[in-house]
């Protein structure tokens, strides 16, 4: 009975609980919502790293990461390769000769890194051909040409058609240089890589750098759905001690934030909450403030203070009942809708894509943050019921019958 | 012999006795026992809703002892004298006796379950009860759509609800026309000839004092009349 007082309790000032209802309900809606966007941005952040940038897997001599000298090769990349190719989880796979050198065209000059690719395997593995925004993608890997960012083309004003030279230290610690004609400019959703990779085909590689027909890096991207620590754990196994890393292990910092979003959420969340405890602790107050005569009535007639904190409690508990889950539901609800369709941000894409987020964010949050969720509000509302049940207990029949 | 059921010596009451002392009972003596049907009267003021407080358990009193169906009620601390209350006093207030949330067949039925009767044994009392006090109609009415008189009729069945040793009803037709008044007396005199139910109430009205069957009559914290007539209890 004291639930259903406390629920028709809710009804009396509907007005004032349907504000804190609402209230609730707004404020765990607002926080899904904005957590959803974040995580969906992040993710599909790492979604664009990996699909265009890193691959799921690389595999490296295990100096390399560290040195990045052209010498330490994959041993026998070309097997590996054709080993990896035919595992069932792999898509496509790419081998690339990597070296940091200078690149100096007619009026500018930067460091960045000298790619050697297949051409057409680049084109499976990250599509870079689709990123070219001006001029082409190689169409013959025997002429000496060069991809290079949009935003390397800006600093050291090289234009498609136009002529640069890189210098780097060949396989032997000698200085050598070539020159390159710009086949193509490409632009990717990360303005930082644009500004430091340069790709020429791999045998234009290997033979300024005076290399075999070896490599430095050989990325895997796997089919969707394939289970990325099954297949690293293969490909460890077959590379004989060479250095097998997933996107996680290349790239931590990229994990990091959905490793610490739990933390995050909660939080968020836990602000959200806070804020909305004042709203329940006055309505409830109000509430308590309004019935005095009633609850010294109880009192009187036999309702000890156990039943009468009780009624209160759960008169909260009802608010929260009601407002939490509606605002799981609305925020349930946002999250699908902008999950499916996305928000389309490409006003705003100048600065995300500095930091190499991509225009549409498709929302994305784990429903198993639900519960806890709910369960949070529940203890908040809890927590905010305390100071006014202790209100009402403290109540002494005589004085609170008084007041007429 | 009739059974005592209020036994109250020397009791005093000074409110605020630290700033401003207010003496609002002075060596009061009184003496019920069961079936009693009487009325405390006196000017506003005299102390009569002190008194019932004191004898309820709602209050304590300066100085003296009261004691209740054979009970000290000084002895008893807070929590057990709200669970004293609960299985041996019955009140009717002047107003807000009901939880509005309730129906009232529901209101009858608090009491019984904070006593910790069965669902069966709630439904069948309550439903008496709305009998007995002409109510059976409004069962499943809340007290915002009785009249006055409604509310103060479940009052008294809620009262009873409980099987208490006594009633106690503080002005219960302050709040009504002369005719409800007049009706609620009846009915809770009615009560009172066939269970025994003793009421002890609080009136201005000469009519509900009329109704009486003993006065007791207080002034400045002082009872100074005390009038039965006879029969004062049944046999
Ligand atoms: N809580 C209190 N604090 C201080 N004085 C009080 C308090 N309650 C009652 N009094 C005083 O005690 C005296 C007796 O009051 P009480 O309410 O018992 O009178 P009453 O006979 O019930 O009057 P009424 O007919 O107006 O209800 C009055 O002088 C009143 O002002
Ligand atoms: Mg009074």
């Amino acid at each position: 009975m004291l639930v259903l007082i406390a629920w028709r309790n809710i009804w009396r000032n509907k007005v004032r609980s349907l504000v804190v209802m609402m209230s609730i309900a707004v404020g765990l809606w607002a926080g899904l919502t904005a957590m959803s966007f974040s995580f969906g941005m992040y993710q599909g952040h790492i979604q664009n790293v990996i699909l265009y940038q890193l691959s799921h897997i690389q595999v490296h001599h295990p100096g390399f990461r560290s040195e990045m000298e052209l010498k330490d090769t994959v041993r026998n990349s070309l097997e590996l390769q054709t080993a990896i190719n035919s595992m069932p989880d792999v898509k496509a796979t790419v081998r690339r000769c990597i070296s940091p050198c200078m690149i100096l065209a007619a009026s500018g000059s930067s460091g960045v890194m000298l790619v050697g690719t297949p051409v057409s395997d680049e084109r499976k593995v990250t599509g870079l051909d689709s990123m070219v925004v001006d001029g082409a993608y190689f169409n013959d890997s025997s002429r000496k040409e060069m991809l290079i960012g949009s935003k390397l083309a800006e600093k050291i004003h090289a234009k498609v058609g136009g002529k640069v030279v890189v210098m780097l230290q060949d396989a032997n610690n000698e200085m050598v240089s070539g020159a390159f004609r710009v086949k193509g400019i490409y632009k990717t959703r990360n303005s930082a890589y644009d500004e430091s990779m340069v790709f020429i085909p791999l045998n234009r590689m290997q033979e300024l750098a005076a290399l075999g027909d070896v490599s430095n890096e050989l990325a895997v991207l796997l089919n969707e759905g394939a289970s990325l620590e099954q297949v690293r754990t293969q490909i460890s196994f077959l590379s004989h001690g060479e250095e097998v890393l997933d996107w996680m292990g290349l790239s931590p910092e990229l994990d990091l934030v959905v490793n610490s979003f739990d933390l995050y959420m909660y939080i968020f969340m836990g602000i959200i909450l806070m804020a909305l405890m004042f709203g329940i602790v006055n309505t409830m107050l109000m509430a308590v403030l309004e019935r005095q005569r009633e609850l010294g009535m109880l009192m009187a007639i036999g309702m000890n203070r156990l039943r009468i904190f009780a009624m209160v409690m759960l008169e909260t508990i009802w608010l929260a009942l009601v407002g939490g889950p509606l605002g799981l539901l609305l925020g349930h609800a946002t999250i699908r809708y902008f999950g499916t369709h996305g928000v389309n941000l490409s006003q705003y894409s100048e600065a995300l894509s500095r930091y190499g987020f991509s225009n549409v964010i498709y929302f994305q949050l784990d429903q198993k943050y639900y519960w806890p969720v709910l369960l949070m509000t529940i203890g908040v509302a809890v927590v905010s019921a305390v100071y006014p049940a202790i209100k009402a207990v403290r109540l002494e029949p005589t004085q609170a019958i008084r007041k007429i | 012999m009739a059974q005592t059921v209020i036994d109250a010596h020397n009791v005093s009451k000074v409110y605020n006795p630290g700033t401003v002392p207010v003496k609002a009972l002075t060596d009061v003596h009184l003496h019920v026992e069961e079936g009693e049907f009487t009325a405390l009267v006196g000017p506003s003021g005299s102390g009569k809703s002190t008194l019932l407080n004191i004898i309820g358990g709602l209050d304590k009193p300066t100085t003296g002892n009261v004691v209740v169906a054979g009970k000290d009620l000084a002895s008893l601390a807070s929590n057990k004298l709200i669970d004293f209350r609960l299985h041996h006093i019955g009140f009717v207030f002047q107003s807000f006796n009901l939880v509005p949330v309730l129906s009232a067949k529901e209101n009858i039925s608090l009491v019984m379950l904070m006593q910790g009767a069965s669902k069966k044994e709630r439904n069948l009392r309550a439903e008496e009860l709305l009998f007995r006090v002409g109510m059976s109609d409004k069962m499943d009415v809340r007290p915002g759509e009785l009249s006055g008189g409604q509310q103060q009729r479940i009052a008294v069945a809620r009262a009873m609800a409980s099987k208490p040793k006594f009633i106690l009803a503080d002005e219960p037709t302050a709040n009504l026309d002369s005719k409800s008044a007049a009706n609620l007396l009846d009915m809770m005199a009615e009560l009172n000839r066939e269970d025994k139910t003793t009421f002890i109430f609080s009136t201005h009205d000469p009519r509900v004092i009329e109704k009486a069957r003993r006065v007791v009559t207080l002034e400045d914290g002082r009872i100074v009349g005390d009038t039965a007539k006879t029969p004062l209890t049944h046999v």
